[in-house]
């Protein structure tokens, strides 16, 4: 059986600087990955060659049983891969229905998008502002929209930016349990900095420093890494 | 939002245009109707593309001039004007997609989008300036450069070219074109592919993330605009009865943005009611030699971009919203303002 996500070599330069550099990544089917690491690491970076934001210097992706290296990210999200952006990625003018009910549509066409738009609503708890303008709303309430979004074409493979950035901590906990349940659906790879919450949904870790994997393990086992602390805390080891 | 009180808009709107297209010729002659209703049509074409694709085109005018040209070329030379009116329509609509492949495939910034619309109406334009004399003909049919296209057949009943249509009788078929467009318009705009249209305007990334292929999206979207703006080329032909580069000119295709935004992008009613109200301003100033036209409808945008920001219709919406909720329970259903323009609200 193939992983649901794997790199291999991935290169990614930016004129002389290499953002990523030669990424061996495999992800396993309904596996939950945290990526963690200093500011610059490569972690957006990787993620935005893997959606088709990017396209890698050198290397390749595999998705699922398709070698995706260089598509389009539209073709990436027709494989069932959902994105969430860093800076939530959502249609300001739009309602939140109808943001959720775009993606839904997508994922399972017209006939099912209004059940899937329900469902989707009801999983973030956005039905009392699903007739809202999503420009109106608080960070912390775009987020859940930006996952409803995810959450409505039924992906198999979901990549997380920073999903608890700006949250207060008790929209990080919901955050916590909806990530838990998704875990049992879809495989999951998280960019976080809240080590807080990490240690919550307790997963393996990769942690990412100047493009490449530093160590990657348990979530507890990373922590204790002598190297880990150092490139945290800048230190050279 | 459910199919039904979108559909239930659309018809009111439907009925309520027709209305007011039906007792219009009690005010005013049907000539001068009939190009109103024209520039209707084309303004409709880019608030389409603009209002709900977030495409800026600097050259609709093309397409306009295109289906003109195409009309009277394909009348000279086919008599019967059934086929040369779907020509006039299907060319612009081809080449209207030609050019959008290109542009949006070639992720071309809005920017530049602007420039190379802009630059392909004054290629049409000078190149048929330069089209004077016996070699630039297709056909029977002569460019004629800088004169034009003169005494081509105007429009018939389908299949009786002897039976024209003029006078009130194209009246009645530039006001049925119009609530027809229209009408498909809102059908289109209602329908998954144009929720999706709008989800790209508002943000592309997030809609190819999404899983849709926003270039071809945009391309269609696009030559759907070149279709309608050669429709009312088609019309603007029969109705002047002479195509000359004129309907390519930048003046042309400036005065349609200004229709737009005066009238309230983002807005269906909106780029109607500028084309008419300012196609009837310039007519009455026509008439007039003290001030200079353009300097007026030059102060008119200005001043309305200024003081209605969001257009006449926005200022028609906010009107409609602040009525007392009386008036407007029996006028019909409330908010029937704010579902006209949805599923757009900007």
């Amino acid at each position: 059986m193939p992983s649901a996500l794997e790199t291999r070599g991935l290169t990614m330069t930016f004129g002389g600087v290499a953002a990523v550099d030669g990424v061996d990544f495999t992800l396993g089917r309904r596996e939950l990955r945290c990526l963690i690491g200093p500011n610059g690491a490569g972690k957006s970076t990787f993620f935005k060659c893997l959606t088709g934001q990017l396209r890698p210097t050198a290397g390749e992706i595999r998705i699922g049983e398709e070698e995706t290296t260089g598509w389009d990210p539209h073709a990436v999200a027709r494989l069932g891969v959902g994105v969430k952006t860093q800076v939530p990625s959502v249609m300001d003018g739009l309602s939140v229905r109808e943001n959720v009910w775009l993606s839904a549509h997508r994922g399972h066409g017209t006939a099912a998008a209004r059940a899937a738009t329900d469902a989707a609503i009801e999983r973030l708890a956005l039905g009392d502002i699903a007739r809202a303008t999503v420009g109106r709303l608080s960070h912390g309430e775009r987020q859940r929209v930006e996952l409803a979004i995810v959450v409505a074409a039924a992906p198999t493979l979901i990549l997380l930016d920073e999903p608890a950035a700006g949250l207060t901590s008790e929209e990080v906990g919901r955050l916590a349990e909806i990530i838990g349940a998704l875990a049992r659906e879809a495989a999951i790879v998280i960019v976080e900095h809240d080590m807080q919450f990490i240690r919550t949904i307790a997963s393996v870790v990769t942690v990412f420093s100047q493009g490449r994997i530093l160590v990657e393990g348990p979530v507890e086992d990373v922590m204790r890494d002598r190297r880990v602390r150092d490139v945290y805390l800048g230190r050279k080891g | 939002m459910s199919a039904r009180p979108q559909l239930r808009g659309t018809l009111l709107a439907l009925a309520a245009g027709a209305a007011v297209l039906a007792l219009a010729p009690l005010v005013a002659e049907t000539y001068t109707l009939s190009v109103l209703v024209i520039y209707a049509i084309l303004a409709l074409s880019l608030g389409l593309i603009w209002g709900f694709g977030g495409i800026l085109c600097f050259g609709q005018a093309a397409f306009y001039g295109l289906g003109a040209y195409t009309y009277a070329v394909a009348a000279i030379n086919i008599g019967e004007s059934t086929l040369p009116v779907l020509l006039g329509i299907a060319v612009p609509f081809a080449f209207a997609f030609a050019l959008g492949a290109v542009m949006f495939y070639g992720r071309l910034s809005d920017v530049y989008l602007g420039v190379v619309t802009l630059v392909v109406t004054l290629i049409f334009f000078r190149f048929m300036n330069a089209t004077a004399g016996p070699a630039f003909a297709v056909g029977e049919a002569r460019l004629g450069g800088f004169n034009g296209i003169p005494g081509f057949p105007i429009l018939n009943v389908p299949g009786h070219p002897r039976w024209e249509i003029y006078d009130g009788a194209f009246y009645a078929v530039c006001a049925g074109a119009l609530l027809l467009v229209y009408g498909l318009v809102r059908w289109l705009l209602a329908s998954p592919f144009g929720r999706v249209a709008v989800a790209i305007r508002e943000n592309e990334g997030r809609a190819e993330l999404m899983g849709y292929d926003a270039r071809l999206r945009k391309t269609v979207l696009f030559a759907v605009g070149g279709g309608i703006a050669g429709l009312a080329g088609v019309l603007y032909a029969c109705w002047a009865e002479i195509v000359t580069p004129g309907l390519f000119s930048l003046a042309q295709s400036a005065e349609i943005i200004v229709w737009c935004i005066v009238g309230g992008l983002g807005t269906l009613a909106g780029p109607i009611i500028g084309a008419v109200v300012l196609g009837y301003a310039k007519f009455l100033l026509g008439q007039q030699s003290v001030i200079d036209n353009t300097l007026i409808l030059g102060a008119i945008l200005v001043l309305s971009v200024l003081l209605m920001p969001r257009g006449i219709a926005g200022v028609l919406a906010a009107a409609w919203a602040r009525a007392p909720r009386r008036a407007r329970r029996a006028r019909g259903r409330p908010r029937a303002a704010h579902r006209l323009r949805s599923p757009d609200r900007a």
